[in-house]
């Protein structure tokens, strides 16, 4: 079924199959509606013939009428060489004409007929019109009364009583001559041809033999033929039905395929938007139907086969439509691709735009104006409103205005009272905590929402003064601490000095002297880190950041620490690229790093190795690296080493408080650059990253 | 004997300064608030220092040092336990001409103190040579390529002395370590700038009292060296005083 859906030759042999299958569907339903019409089927082939007959039969009579009355016709001119025989005759009993010599007939019937006017003579041409005529007069007696001879039709006569009853529908119009009247005068119109004829009576006859080749014996063995088929014809109705369905179902249901991969694509009816394609369909559906057929073309081949080809030319329009149509359903182009759709859809994006433009330039547009120009449009648009209804006068247009005139100055003062607030609102939201709202002239509603405004503000000064004033207290809690514990410490390192001068009264004195004097030296170093640390860490320390050169600071500290390192029996191994590693630092909080860092290396670092000491640029970062073999094992953690009192050696036995890499790192911090740390085995690495100061313009800026 | 006046809330501390300034052969007089302070001043004019500390009750050795330079120009000495560095300049601007900061070591509060007297009473006598450059306590005699702190004679190498001269033609100018090179050693550097850090430091310990707290040869980190301009209060009182 998939591969089938796809060939173009199964959907081709499809359409034809299709084509035939209508085809037979129309001929046997053309033939199966014959056949009910002659109620074939509830009555039986002999009364469906006689049906046929006599509506064939009454049909030729109403020509005979036509021909002879009006067109003029002679009587032989008529119907010559066909099974119908006829006479007329005047109601006088004149007989005018007959070719009837009283063969057997299959059918008979009469017709009354008035004549065209009083003194008609046969031959005339009727120049009045022959409708009126016509339409008057036609009357058709029942039969029982020319059956002269009974012979076959005995036979026939009985099977087909409802004849009277059918020709009571042909004849509707009761006789308006007489008949009684007329019968005894039937008599009298051969002896007295005086009284002028008023009708006649058509007297027809189809003959039994039906020698001739002309329409009577034409439908009649098409009638048998049909007949005969009778049943196959309901099948095949069938058949063709479920046939032509199922191959309607497979032919939408493959609309769209057009190649094996198996996605529906559109082909170039898709291309054409919906609506219109539907529009084409329609004119192309009802053109064929709407050419007129003249009566005759149903006993006409040609035409015959003319209409078929225009029924199917439709039909084709018809499948292609429903074809179309579920290929768009499934590639789900249908709405999207109708002209109208799109046109709206457009019209809706227009005006989307258009409205954000509108809302864009209006919110553009200061408060007050905004406010009142849209007041203004809706005032307009009220009035337009109003012009339109009939009931609109002076006095309300009047009465208007002023309602309008009232209103706009009410918003107006709604507006400025909240542009007020709002610009309270706006310098609040800036960080403006002087500014306040004036609640002058502002009443109920904004009255209290400027109250709430200045209340946050109040608020948030209030905040902002307790979280200053934490600060300050902080910041005089560490000075006055650190004064609080310096005071007392100075007595203590004074009078140990003095009392190092006086004679010692015995060795342990001095040794305990010494131990003191020690030790107070290493509480004041412990005090000032302290502090030092406590600041650093909590950013209470001001940075004055000035440009700094970390090549020379690096000279400039190895030259003070020169001594020490030759004290440590270290040798300091200093690389550094050639141009000046500019960053934005404070001197003094670098020089405290890089104290504290060598300080440390004199400290930890083993007897007898080099110390690395690099800076370099990376990309946007000045790098600095201190590396130094460790005297003592590291068995703590990078992180752990950071922390304050922490040091390498946990016996605590060097002097030092552990404060060093602390403060380093804090004031490392405090100036944007990155403090790491890096263990491996007995190295001990320190990398600082800074961020290069590079743009001179900057640099020409900060320098005065 | 130079009278030295000593201000301090604590009492230990005044007494152990009284120690130890006594024992270098000052006579002192002891005040333990800012008031009693001025009083002294006031009333004996022979006190040719004054020892203030900062912090105490009732007057503060700021209000005090500003009310008594009213009176008299007389070198102050802050005691100082802010060690701030915006305490110490805020100090020195308002016309200390020194501070020691608690807990201080005796020894070095004796070397200022004495710095000081020098200045005031005695420098004020040996008159300005021709061509000598004279900052604050250093006095640079380019003639007879003599260096004195204080009025005492100190010993440099030649080199130390050469950037000494620089720096102080130059006072407050901040020199690179490679310029200084340039300059002192006629040539290019070529990563040997580091030893103008050795010779800086050098000199610094020959003249600075306390070489780590530098009061005239400044190192400003990361950029250079500079000789600070010291403000010339004591000096004036010792002219008026000749």
């Amino acid at each position: 079924m998939k591969k089938l859906r796809c060939s173009p030759t199964a959907k081709a042999v499809a359409v034809l199959l299709l084509c035939v299958m209508a085809l037979l569907f129309l001929v046997s339903l053309l033939c199966l509606v014959e056949l009910n019409n002659q109620n074939a089927f509830s009555y039986g082939y002999e009364y469906a013939r006689q049906n046929l007959l006599g509506s064939l039969g009454r049909k030729q009579i109403d020509q005979i009428r036509d021909l002879y009355f009006y067109q003029g016709l002679q009587g032989s001119e008529i119907f010559p060489n066909t099974n119908l025989r006829f006479s007329i005759t005047l109601d006088n009993g004149e007989d005018l004409y007959s070719n009837y010599q009283g063969e057997e007939f299959l059918w008979s019937g009469t017709m009354t007929v008035t004549l065209p006017y009083p003194s008609w003579v046969p031959g005339s041409y009727d120049s009045y019109g022959s409708s009126s005529g016509v339409l008057t007069t036609p009357v058709v007696t029942p039969t029982p009364k020319p059956t002269p001879e009974p012979t076959p039709e005995t036979t026939l006569a009985p099977a087909y009583t409802p004849a009277p009853i059918e020709d009571e529908t042909f004849l509707p119009v009761p006789t308006p001559t007489p008949r009684p009247a007329l019968t005894p005068s039937d008599q009298a119109a051969s002896s007295s041809p005086v009284e002028d004829p008023e009708t006649a009576q058509i007297h027809a006859y189809v003959l039994s033999d039906l020698s001739q080749q002309d329409i009577f014996s034409y439908r009649l063995k098409l009638f048998s033929v049909l007949y005969r088929l009778r049943y196959f014809a309901v099948v095949l109705l069938v058949l063709s039905f479920l046939i032509g369905v199922f191959l309607f179902l497979f032919l939408i249901g493959a609309a769209g395929y057009r190649n094996t991969s198996g996605v529906v694509t559109n082909g170039w009816p898709e291309r054409i938007p919906y609506d219109l394609f539907t529009c084409l369909c329609m004119v192309l559906f009802f053109f064929p139907l709407m050419i007129p057929f003249d009566g005759g073309v149903e006993y006409n081949i040609l035409g015959f086969l003319l209409m078929a080809g225009m029924l199917l030319f439709s039909g084709l329009v018809l499948l292609e439509f429903c074809m179309s149509t579920a290929v768009r359903i499934k590639t789900r182009s249908l709405l999207s691709s109708c002209l109208s759709v799109r046109l709206f859809l457009w019209l809706c994006r227009c005006c989307r735009s258009a409205g954000a433009a509108l809302l864009a330039s209006l919110k553009n547009l200061p408060l007050i104006r905004r406010g009142v120009l849209i007041t203004l449009v809706l005032f307009l648009l009220e009035f337009l409103l109003l012009a339109v209804t009939p009931s609109f006068d002076d006095d309300i247009a009047l009465a208007l205005i002023l309602k309008d005139v009232l209103l706009l100055l009410g918003i107006c003062w709604l507006l400025l009272s909240f542009r007020r607030l709002r610009d309270g609102a706006k310098a609040l939201a800036s960080g403006n905590l002087n500014a306040r709202v004036s609640t002058d002239r502002l009443y109920f509603d904004m009255k209290d929402h400027a109250e709430d405004l200045n209340r946050i503000r109040d608020g948030m000064n209030a905040a902002v003064e307790e979280r200053m004033k934490s600060e300050r207290l902080r910041t005089e809690l560490i000075t006055n601490v650190s004064h609080d514990i310096k005071t007392p410490l100075t007595s203590i390192i004074n009078y140990i000095d003095l009392l190092q001068k006086e004679e010692p009264q015995s060795e342990t004195e001095q040794e305990y002297l010494d131990v003191l004097g020690r030790q107070s030296a290493k509480l004041k170093k412990l005090i000032e880190d302290l502090m030092e640390a406590s600041k650093a860490s909590t950013g209470n320390l001001p940075v004055n950041f000035e440009p700094c050169d970390l090549n020379v600071l690096m000279q400039q500290m190895l030259g003070e620490y020169e001594e020490r390192f030759r004290a440590a029996d270290l040798t300091p191994i200093f690389t550094s690229p050639e141009e000046a590693i500019p960053i934005l630092a404070d001197g003094r909080h670098m020089w405290r790093i890089f104290d504290n860092l060598l300080g440390n290396i004199c400290k930890y670092a083993q007897p007898g190795t080099r110390v690395y000491l690099n800076t370099s640029c990376q990309r946007d970062r000045a790098l600095v690296t201190f590396r130094n073999i460790s005297r003592e094992e590291l068995n703590v953690s990078a992180s752990e080493l950071t922390e304050r009192f922490t040091r390498g050696d946990s016996a605590r036995s060097t002097d030092g408080n552990g404060l060093g890499l602390s403060i380093a790192e804090s004031l490392t911090r405090l100036q944007g650059g990155e403090m790491l740390l890096t263990l491996d085995g007995d190295l001990f690495k320190v990398s600082l990253s800074f961020p290069l100061f590079r743009d001179s313009a900057e640099r020409e800026s900060i320098k005065p | 004997m130079p009278k030295i006046l000593v201000c301090d809330d604590d009492r230990d501390i005044v007494s152990a300064l009284r120690i130890y300034l006594e024992s270098d052969g000052y006579t002192v007089i002891c005040t333990y608030n800012g008031k009693e302070a001025l009083n002294a001043v006031r009333t004996d004019p022979e006190i040719s220092l004054v020892l203030l500390d900062i912090m105490m009750p009732e007057m503060d050795g700021i209000r005090t040092m500003t009310a008594l330079r009213e009176d008299r120009n007389l070198p102050v000495i802050l005691l100082t336990a802010k060690s701030e560095d915006t305490d110490k300049i805020l100090g020195l601007n308002l016309g200390a001409d020194d501070y020691v900061t608690k807990p201080f070591h005796p020894v070095e509060l004796l070397a200022r103190v004495r710095s000081q007297l020098r200045r005031y009473l005695s420098l004020g006598g040996s008159p300005d040579r021709e061509g000598a450059l004279k900052i604050g306590g250093i006095s640079l005699d380019d003639r007879r390529k003599e260096v004195q702190v204080d009025g005492e004679p100190v010993s440099l190498t030649p080199r130390e002395y050469d950037i000494l001269k620089l720096l102080m033609q130059n006072p407050g100018v901040v020199f690179k370590p490679e310029e200084i090179y340039r300059r002192i050693w006629n040539e290019e550097p070529y990563g040997a700038e580091g030893t103008v850090a050795v010779h800086v430091r050098h000199l610094r310990e020959k003249l600075e009292i306390t070489p780590s707290e530098p009061r005239y040869l400044k190192a400003v980190w990361g950029q250079g060296y500079r000789f600070e301009p010291v403000r010339e209060t004591a000096q004036w009182k010792g002219d008026e005083a000749k």
